[in-house]
């Protein structure tokens, strides 16, 4: 097993390289002169622009910027951002506290309600609940989170003024967006748990408990319910990754401070440095994400150490 | 079987990555620190009177009050304050700043050589009287002895000959740079190798005769070098706060200036900057001790802090609100025409747009007032031509293809035998919305039946796409003066020599009634020569004038003597708080 | 089991499925404006050209947006436009959109999973590497990039898909990589190989047969949420633009006047959910009936 995990860290580090060669290469390569994104929302005479590009090594060869950006990466420092020339780790960090909080918020929405809905509804096959359930999941994978959002905010904040419309004022706030943003992975959740514990209950051992005379809440605790868990901490890996994409529509249309606003602006304002800096800080919490899921999958289901 | 597990939820998650994705543009993340009210913020039951005045009217100082100790509603402590909303300013360090948010702090902070009236007019600043010699060329600055800086340091001429060698030093890398190009010696040092070091460089034309005479010596003769002076990029930076990359970086988010406030603490940034009343400053004083700086990403949050109670100044309204403002607020709500043109712009030098007649028969099918009405709800004004007509000698009258005729279009359009193939190509910045430019596609579609193929682009690579010679068709932008005056409209627009004349535009008598304005012995004398080229502009048309800013805010009850300049710049120091 | 008698099952299995039902209730009416906009339009006493749009009345005053009446069926937008002949013509533009990048995604993916898949080693690793860090750049960031690269600043329907497909193809890349992965191995195959079949022949008599039921099941759905991804693009602007037609570019322009005019976010809001919840509808149904084998697979 700690082969197992020592070769996925392999792997994930060198996904991460590749990832750093294509995003700096689309980033650099992009037309439109990051000189300009500098020199603010205005046309300035090249004079300015050539001074500026001298000033961040803008016409060095694109090898040699990546090789700068890697070695700053080594030593934490991600550079300046273009816009504001504040460091791009400041102007992380200090957004990151308000996503963090909407994400996690969001993943125990999801969860807790996906999972108990989908093992009661599983249990009831075919039951008006459960089609009523399966109803809500449909509708919710169909509505598109910025519907959802303006709606939430009109009846909820506007209309009957029971929760904050925006802005981070107290923890209040980040309920409606995080319900916002629970939407989806609400679907997904528990289709995913009626699934499983659908397939699970007709699986050997879960019979043999059955046949051994446990209880059919005990067989449902001790044999169903732990492993249909095991797809879920993969979930749970795969779902950080959208969410935190996801998080940029919710923290727009609900004014909170957080990263995805912050790359919203880079990426209108074509800021590289910022817009780079988040990439990579995307794909690393993902990379890293995915292999604890499968660590953490490998330690609840002892089968699956056999494959691969 | 954890791989197919993936699989099986590969789909689901496909929504999330598709309706979660990123953000555009216009928002950037950012939230008020505290909604809490600030001490004197407006209490719901202050007397009604109100003294904001509409300040586009002529005379618009009205009264100055005297400062007031607190409102009863704030704790133990007789300091006055308001709070007041912008979004997070690029930068407050003078030298790095080119928008207005970073200039409304900025102007707090500093004192250049000579100031803006709000009427725009040049005054003293820091140099007490100036002149220029017979030559035209050098002009020399008395400084005031008793200019000093927050923390009790006097300013003398060198801190202002060190802050143009740093703004003009390519390794400061100065955005606004180009401003002081017509300062002699300038481009030399900004056209130089970065040597490592900021401000290490002097400029030849700059020189600090002794503590309190500065010379300014210009390239050429320039009668308006004052006005130019008067951008916060001239502000004066004593050498000694910025001479390490640790102090520098200090000065970035604390600076230390000369003007009527000084920063209470370091800028918070995405929250706030509060700035308090400077007692070394010796002009005249602020009217408030405190004003808080709330940092807000969308204007609609700050109005609705302001709604609430929360806020005193709210700058910027969503356009969808102002109706029922202007109704709730009567004159708190203050529209005020700036200095902004918004335009579509012709590449006169490729066909048909070479055509002077297919230019106007493009322009008169525009309907810029149902725009600026119904589409912005008279947040923008209609243009009446190709300067703003609050610019002082800017023509008033609305030029001869500036209006709505669909007819008289249609009947120019087929006399200058149309477009061929009746297809466009129009570019559009992509991502500061359509909503204009829809009435307009509308439009040329209905009466020419043209068909336009709309090409969008971030403004970075979009400012390349429509450099002059590149573009084929039509192409949205708009201009904001650099400082209040038409030269800062004709020159870089419309010139030959521009390197901003995105029009491929060239009209000999037009350069020539620039140069006899830069030549005249001062502004005002240069005046009638900038309006007379501002005619020849308008009858040519390289673009289609769409509309012209108008700078929207709404002021809490207890705010009196409320004041913003067409410049955009709301006079914060002059603001009083009722008790 | 034949051929024969497993379509029928599956067939008939389908027809009894609800979500069938419901699905082609949905899509039909969608289908229907899809293929005939301007018949459709036409059906209301307004103009059908969802182009012909007025900022004036026809005296000339100043013409505000108008509540759904019995001229204007669902009212008129911000620039004057006709909301019903809007929303019809937009269900062109989004059902070409998630067809078009549903297909395109499905082939790219499939070819590289087949590829991976088949070939294993170095090849099999590029291609996973690649689907991870595709995964790993959020989509509006990817669209971005991708839309700067690719095009000439045109946002067209050909744009859109291409720059979503681009950023999809892990999905069904990843399916069709463990059908092969799963086929390879079977004993048949195994021997058909070592009798000397070409890899031409096992992929498409052995390998392709079996991949597709999964792959039809996942794209099916995927219609739908490329609908929705459309749609948010250009609701943050940077789908779509003026003058093309569709539900998320008028959406997005809801949006704003939402507290005085909420028909404008409702009209094609509703068409939008039926058109996601339609395909997703139709796939589950899909995935009922075809059977698919993906978790033994």
């Amino acid at each position: 097993m700690f082969n197992l995990i020592v070769r996925r860290l392999c792997g994930a580090a060198a996904t991460f390289v590749m990832a750093t060669v294509v995003v700096f290469g689309a980033a650099f390569g992009l037309p439109g002169d990051p000189a300009r994104v500098i020199a603010g929302r205005r046309q300035v005479p090249e004079d300015t622009l050539r001074a500026i590009r001298l000033r961040y090594h803008l016409d060095d060869p694109l090898p040699e910027q990546y090789l700068r950006w890697m070695g700053g990466l080594l030593r934490g420092d991600l550079g300046q951002s273009y816009a504001s020339r504040r460091p791009v780790t400041d102007i992380l960090l200090d957004a990151l506290p308000v996503t963090v909080k909407l994400l996690a918020l969001t993943l125990v929405i999801e969860i807790a309600i996906g999972a108990t809905l989908g093992a009661i509804t599983a249990g009831r096959r075919g039951s008006r609940l459960d089609n009523g359930v399966l109803a809500t999941c449909v509708l919710a994978l169909a509505v598109p989170t910025f519907v959802v959002g303006a709606v939430v905010q009109d009846f909820f904040g506007v209309r009957w003024k029971l929760l904050p419309v925006a802005g981070t004022s107290s923890n209040l706030s980040y309920l409606l967006p995080a319900c916002t943003l629970a939407v989806t992975g609400y679907a997904i959740a528990t289709r995913l748990m009626r699934s499983q514990t659908l397939a699970h209950q007709s699986e050997q051992h879960v019979i043999t408990a059955r046949a051994k005379g446990l209880s059919e809440s005990a067989v449902t605790r001790r044999h169903i319910v732990r492993n249909s868990l095991v797809p879920f901490v993969a979930f749970i890996g795969l779902e950080i990754g959208a969410l935190a994409s996801g998080s940029i529509v919710v923290e727009r249309i609900f004014n909170l401070p957080g990263v995805g606003g912050v790359v919203a602006r880079a990426v209108s304002q074509r800021d590289n440095a910022l817009i780079i800096g988040f990439t990579m800080a995307v794909i690393a919490t993902y990379l890293l994400v995915d292999l604890l899921a499968d660590v953490a999958a490998l330690a609840l289901d002892p089968r699956l150490r056999g494959v691969e | 079987m954890q791989r197919h597990v993936r699989l099986a939820l590969a789909i689901p998650l496909l929504v999330v990555a598709a309706s979660c994705s990123s953000d555009d543009s216009s928002s950037d993340s950012s939230t008020p620190a505290s909604t809490a009210s600030s001490a004197a913020s407006s209490d719901s039951n202050a007397p009604a009177d109100t003294s904001a005045t509409e300040t586009s009217s002529a005379d618009s100082g009205a009264t100055s009050e005297e400062t007031t100790a607190a409102s009863a509603g704030a704790p133990s402590n007789d300091v006055s304050s308001f709070s007041v909303s912008i979004s997070e300013p690029a930068a407050i360090d003078p030298g790095l700043s080119q928008e207005v948010e970073g200039a409304q702090v900025i102007r707090l902070l500093f004192q250049t050589l000579v100031s803006l009236d709000p009427k725009l007019a040049v005054v003293p600043g820091v140099a007490t009287d100036w002149a220029v010699g017979d030559d035209g060329l050098t002009w020399t600055f008395n400084l005031s002895p008793d200019a000093v800086f927050s923390d009790g340091r006097p300013v003398v001429a060198d801190d202002f000959a060190f802050a143009f060698a740093r703004a003009a030093d390519p390794d400061f890398a100065a955005p606004a740079s180009y401003q002081g190009l017509p300062i002699k010696g300038w481009a030399d040092v900004s056209g130089a190798e970065p040597s490592g070091a900021i401000g290490d460089e002097p400029v030849a034309g700059v020189t600090a005769v002794d503590d309190h005479t500065l010379t300014i010596e210009t390239e050429a003769p320039f009668a308006l070098l004052p006005k130019v002076l008067t951008y916060q990029m001239f502000s004066p930076v004593a050498a000694d706060y910025v001479d390490t990359e640790a102090k520098a970086a200090a000065f970035a988010e604390e600076p230390i200036g000369n003007g009527p406030y000084k920063m209470s603490g370091p800028w918070e940034h995405n929250v706030g900057i509060t700035v308090e009343r400077s007692d070394t400053y010796a002009g005249t004083a602020g009217v408030t001790d405190s004003i808080e700086f709330r940092i807000y990403s969308e204007i609609a949050t700050a109005y609705r802090d302001f709604q609430a109670g929360e806020l005193d100044i709210a700058r910027g309204l969503p356009p969808e609100e102002i109706k029922d403002a202007m109704e709730t607020y009567g004159d708190r709500l203050l529209l005020t025409p700036t200095g902004a043109l918004n335009y579509i712009g012709f590449p006169t030098n490729v066909a048909p747009f070479d055509n002077p007649d297919i230019r106007r028969a493009l322009s008169l099918a525009v309907d810029r007032e149902a725009i600026a009405e119904r589409i912005f709800s008279s947040t923008l004004l209609p243009a009446s031509g190709v300067v703003p007509s609050n610019v002082p000698g800017a023509l008033t009258t609305v030029c001869d293809a500036c209006t709505y005729d669909p007819e008289r279009a249609k009947a120019l359009y087929e006399s200058a035998g149309g477009i061929p193939g009746n297809s466009i190509v129009l570019y559009d910045i992509s991502d500061d919305g359509q909503a204009g430019l829809e009435p307009v596609i509308n439009s040329w579609r209905e009466l020419f039946g043209l068909d336009v193929e709309v090409r969008s682009f971030e403004f970075a690579q979009y400012i390349e796409e429509t450099a002059a010679g590149k573009p084929v068709g039509p192409f949205e932008l708009g201009w904001v003066w650099d400082y209040p005056s038409m030269y800062s409209f004709l020159s870089p627009l419309f010139e030959s020599t521009s390197d901003v004349n995105n029009f491929g535009y060239a009209n000999p008598d037009f350069d020539a009634l620039l140069e006899q304005a830069r030549t005249a012995p001062d502004e005002g004398a240069g005046l009638p020569f900038l309006t007379q080229a501002q005619a020849i502009v308008e009858k040519d048309l390289p673009l289609i004038p769409g509309t012209f800013g108008k700078d929207i805010g709404v002021v809490s009850e207890a705010m009196s003597n409320v004041m913003v300049d067409p410049g955009a710049l709301w006079r914060l120091e002059l603001i009083g708080v009722k008790g | 089991m034949t051929g024969a008698a497993s379509r029928r099952t599956w067939v008939g299995r389908l027809a009894r499925h609800a979500g069938f039902r419901i699905a082609c209730v949905l899509l039909g009416v969608v289908g229907v404006f899809a293929i005939a906009p301007g018949v459709v339009a036409s059906l209301s006493p307004a103009s059908s050209d969802p182009l012909e749009c007025s900022l004036r009345a026809s005296d000339g005053s100043y013409q505000d947006r108008m509540a759904p009446s019995g001229d204007h069926w669902f009212g008129t937008d911000s620039q004057g436009c006709d909301e019903f002949a809007r929303v019809v013509h937009g269900a062109r533009t989004s059902l070409q959109i998630g067809l078009g990048a549903a297909l395109l995604t499905t082939v790219i993916g499939t070819v590289l999973g087949l590829i991976a898949g088949w070939r294993g080693g170095w090849i099999d690793a590029i291609v996973r590497r690649f689907a991870d860090v595709t995964l790993g750049i959020p989509l509006v960031v990817g669209s971005i990039l991708l839309l700067s690269v690719l095009v000439d600043g045109r946002r067209t329907p050909t744009q859109i898909i291409v720059t979503l497909a681009a950023q999809l193809w892990p999905g069904p890349a990843r399916i069709a990589r463990s059908v092969t992965r799963t086929i390879v191995q079977l004993p048949y195959v195994e021997a058909a190989r070592a009798l000397g079949a070409s890899n031409y022949r096992i992929v498409t008599r052995h390998v392709l047969p079996n991949a597709l039921p999964a792959v039809i099941a996942f794209a099916t759905p995927l219609v739908g949420l490329l609908i929705g991804a459309e749609s948010t693009l250009s609701y943050l602007g940077i789908g779509l633009q003026v003058p093309s037609v569709s539900w998320g570019v008028m959406i997005d322009d809801a949006q704003s006047v939402y507290a005085n005019s909420p028909f404008l976010l409702l009209f094609p809001g509703l068409f939008l959910v039926a058109a996601i919840a339609g395909f997703i509808l139709l796939g589950d149904a899909l995935n009922d009936s075809l059977d698919v084998h993906l978790e033994r697979g």
